[in-house]
């Protein structure tokens, strides 16, 4: 790769506090983190540590009490909170430990939500969406509901949701949690599959043995980063492969419809 | 930037349909005051078109004066507009309005009317039935078809009369009267001509011309030494010069009564006191129309704060994968909208099927126009967005990261 890689995610002196006064309770206190293209970061750490609440903040859902956050190279702070919702519909990807998709929705539409608020008409919206589900096996439950699918299935439902809009980077919060092992391992053979295509990454988890898995494994205690181990150097992370240009910004990752690495 | 319209129509119906039921019953309440209010303007508006169109003639160049005696100028209570039409113990019109007003420019004909109770006697026994004083003037401005012989003069030596179709049937088993006589109290009047049968069930200031009898205003003295002028109808020349006779008959009565004891109205408001007992039942049931209006609207309120309180992990999901504020709130709002306009809808179509329904029993059909349509569709519009602002403002502001932790 070039020299300088443009990070996705920069973190510097972040705190986060709830309460006032006595009450006053630091969830993040002075936080540095900086994540890069290409990576998959899982953060571990006990009950109650502020896991959450930092990825709550990187997926502009929360504010930070202080601190810079910069996103793809923009102070956040400065955004207003339509902007910051307009840019969690196009740079940002949940996914949740309960899945969250709408109940009253069917599998495609679930997944065709987010181009909703793209301004995506609906037959774009729907043919964009079965691609994107076909990718992951699904296409033959199209119109299914939610609540007529097994929990690995609506998780996976939720990781394509997640990637319809091509986003600069998923997080998930615990994505395994409600899923038994084969399907906590099937789901995590579709993120790994989705980091290899050159997609950023960044999990909470509590299972040790999914680390495996990650190129850099982040440990929280108390609001700050205890340990910081990148299993995989810089140099080899894998790269969104500049074919199939979306006509969308360049910097973002296209996503590939076949396997294969550059 | 699509503003998601077709979205939010198409998730707005889709969640009428996902809670059929509530939402219906939401709308029928809406439907309720609706259905009045579509009542009220149908039937009144028809019972209007028809005064109108017997008043006005086709050119909407009559105009009206009517006393206005301190009881019906002020007293606006319940019961006097219950009471009768129009006995006023003194009017304030006199013989001397009317020749003045017929002096006026571009008065074409001038026709007062004094109407009175009177036994009537013609070869057989005495008949009960309205003696209408007037002018030949009346000739001009209502259209009153002779079936036989001709109508007034004002200037005859004679008492002349004029019966209508049913009354000479009942006075002389007969309609070719003319040259019979009848009396009235005792006075003999001469039959001149004979109307030819109207048949219309509501009639011009609830004259039923078939039962009446005309004579001159000039002879009415006679039979009625405290003759009052209910109303003195104005013929105008030409439409054009309406307003200015308008006026010029406000200025010279004032001038003549030293104050403003009447009334000049035209065509269209005409109507207004001529049946009061249908001014009632309007202003009942526009009441019930702005109550079960308010009661449907805080109906659609309730509604969907229950929506939204249902979905707000919905609204957290929506707004995590990219929803703005503004998203959510036109979301519920078209929501609301839509419980409003069906129920709107529902009340086009149960208040003109009441209004057919009783019209039937009635002489006048409903009246169906773009306006009542427009009326309803603007009205449900503006409930469905009032009473839909504070939910829908609280769905938008929800917090995306406690909706999301909201478990149901
Ligand atoms: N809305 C809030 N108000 C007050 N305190 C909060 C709020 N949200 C989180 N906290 C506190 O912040 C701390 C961090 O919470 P967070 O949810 O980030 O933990 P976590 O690391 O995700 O834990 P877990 O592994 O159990 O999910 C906790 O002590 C929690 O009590
Ligand atoms: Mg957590």
């Amino acid at each position: 790769m070039n020299e300088r890689v443009q990070p996705i995610i920069e973190l510097n002196e972040l705190s986060k506090r709830y309460g006032i006064g006595d009450a006053e309770y630091f969830a993040l206190s002075n936080l540095n983190l900086t994540i890069l293209p290409g990576e998959f970061v899982m953060i571990m750490g006990p009950s109650g540590c502020g896991k959450t609440t930092l990825l709550n903040i990187m997926g502009l859902l929360d504010r930070a009490t202080s601190g810079q956050y910069l996103l793809d190279g923009k102070a956040v702070e400065r955004i207003s909170r339509r902007r910051q919702a307009r840019m969690r519909g196009n740079k940002i990807g949940f996914i949740f430990q309960n899945f969250n998709l709408v109940p009253g929705l069917n599998v495609i539409e679930n997944v065709a939500l987010p181009l909703v608020y793209r301004g995506y008409y609906k037959t774009r919206r729907l043919t964009v969406a079965s691609k994107v589900l076909e990718r992951f096996h699904l296409q033959e439950r199209e119109y299914y509901m939610p609540w007529q699918m097994s929990g690995g299935q609506n998780q996976r439902v939720a990781i394509a949701r997640a990637l319809v809009n091509n986003p600069s980077i998923i997080l998930a919060d615990e994505p395994t949690g409600n899923l038994d092992s084969r399907n906590s391992h099937i789901v995590m053979e579709e993120l790994k599959e989705i980091h290899d295509q050159g997609n950023t990454i960044v999990m909470v988890t509590h299972n040790a043995a999914l680390t495996t898995y990650a190129t850099r494994v982040i440990n929280m205690l108390d609001g700050q980063i205890d340990t910081d181990v990148k299993t995989t150097a810089d140099a080899d992370l894998p790269t969104a492969a500049p074919k199939e240009p979306k006509k969308a910004k360049p910097r973002k990752k296209p996503r590939k419809n076949k396997k294969g690495k550059s | 930037m699509s503003f998601l319209l077709n979205t939010h129509i198409h998730n707005s119906i889709e969640s009428f349909r996902a809670n059929r039921s509530r939402s219906l019953l939401t709308s029928v309440g809406i439907a309720v005051g609706m259905a009045c209010i579509v009542l009220i303007l149908s039937l009144s508006g028809g019972l209007k078109q028809l005064l109108v169109d017997q008043v006005s003639g086709e050119n909407g160049n009559i105009l009206v004066v009517r006393p206005e005696s301190n009881r019906s100028a002020n007293d606006k209570s319940f019961l006097s507009l219950i009471g009768s039409t129009q006995t006023y113990a003194r009017s304030s019109l006199t013989t001397k309005d009317v020749e003045t007003i017929s002096k006026l420019k571009d008065v074409k004909a001038v026709a007062p009317l004094a109407i009175t109770e009177n036994n009537l006697k013609g070869e057989q026994e005495a008949v009960a039935g309205k003696v209408v004083a007037t002018t030949e003037g009346l000739d001009n401005i209502v259209e009153l078809p002779l079936e036989y012989g001709a109508f007034l003069e004002d200037s005859s030596q004679l008492n002349q009369i004029v019966l209508g179709h049913k009354l000479s049937q009942r006075l002389f088993d007969a309609v070719e009267t003319v040259g019979e006589t009848v009396k009235v109290k005792d006075k003999v009047f001469l039959v001149v001509g004979v109307l030819r049968e109207i048949g219309e069930p509501i009639n011009y200031n609830d004259i039923d011309f078939d039962e009446s009898a005309i004579i001159a205003l000039n002879r009415a003295g006679q039979i009625n030494d405290n003759l009052q002028i209910q109303q003195i109808n104005v013929k105008v020349a030409n439409q054009a010069a309406t307003d200015k006779v308008f006026e010029n008959i406000n200025k010279q009565l004032t001038k003549l009564h030293g104050e403003p004891d009447f009334s000049v109205v035209n065509g269209a408001n005409v109507s207004n006191s001529t049946n009061r007992l249908f001014d009632v039942v309007g202003y009942i049931l526009s009441l019930v129309a702005g109550v079960s209006l308010v009661v449907g609207g805080i109906g659609v309120m309730n509604i969907m704060l229950v929506s939204v309180s249902e979905r707000t992990r919905e609204i957290g999901i929506r707004k995590a994968v990219g929803a703005t504020n503004g998203n959510i709130m036109m979301q519920f709002l078209f929501e609301s909208l839509t419980l409003s306009l069906i129920g709107g809808l529902l009340g086009l179509g149960f208040g003109y099927a009441f209004a057919f329904g009783i019209s039937s029993m009635m002489p006048f059909n409903p009246m169906v126009s773009w306006q009542i349509v427009g009326v309803v569709l603007a009205m449900s519009v503006t409930i469905g967005c009032l009473f839909g602002l504070f939910p829908a403002a609280r769905a938008a502001h929800k917090d995306p990261i406690d909706s999301l932790r909201h478990y149901r």
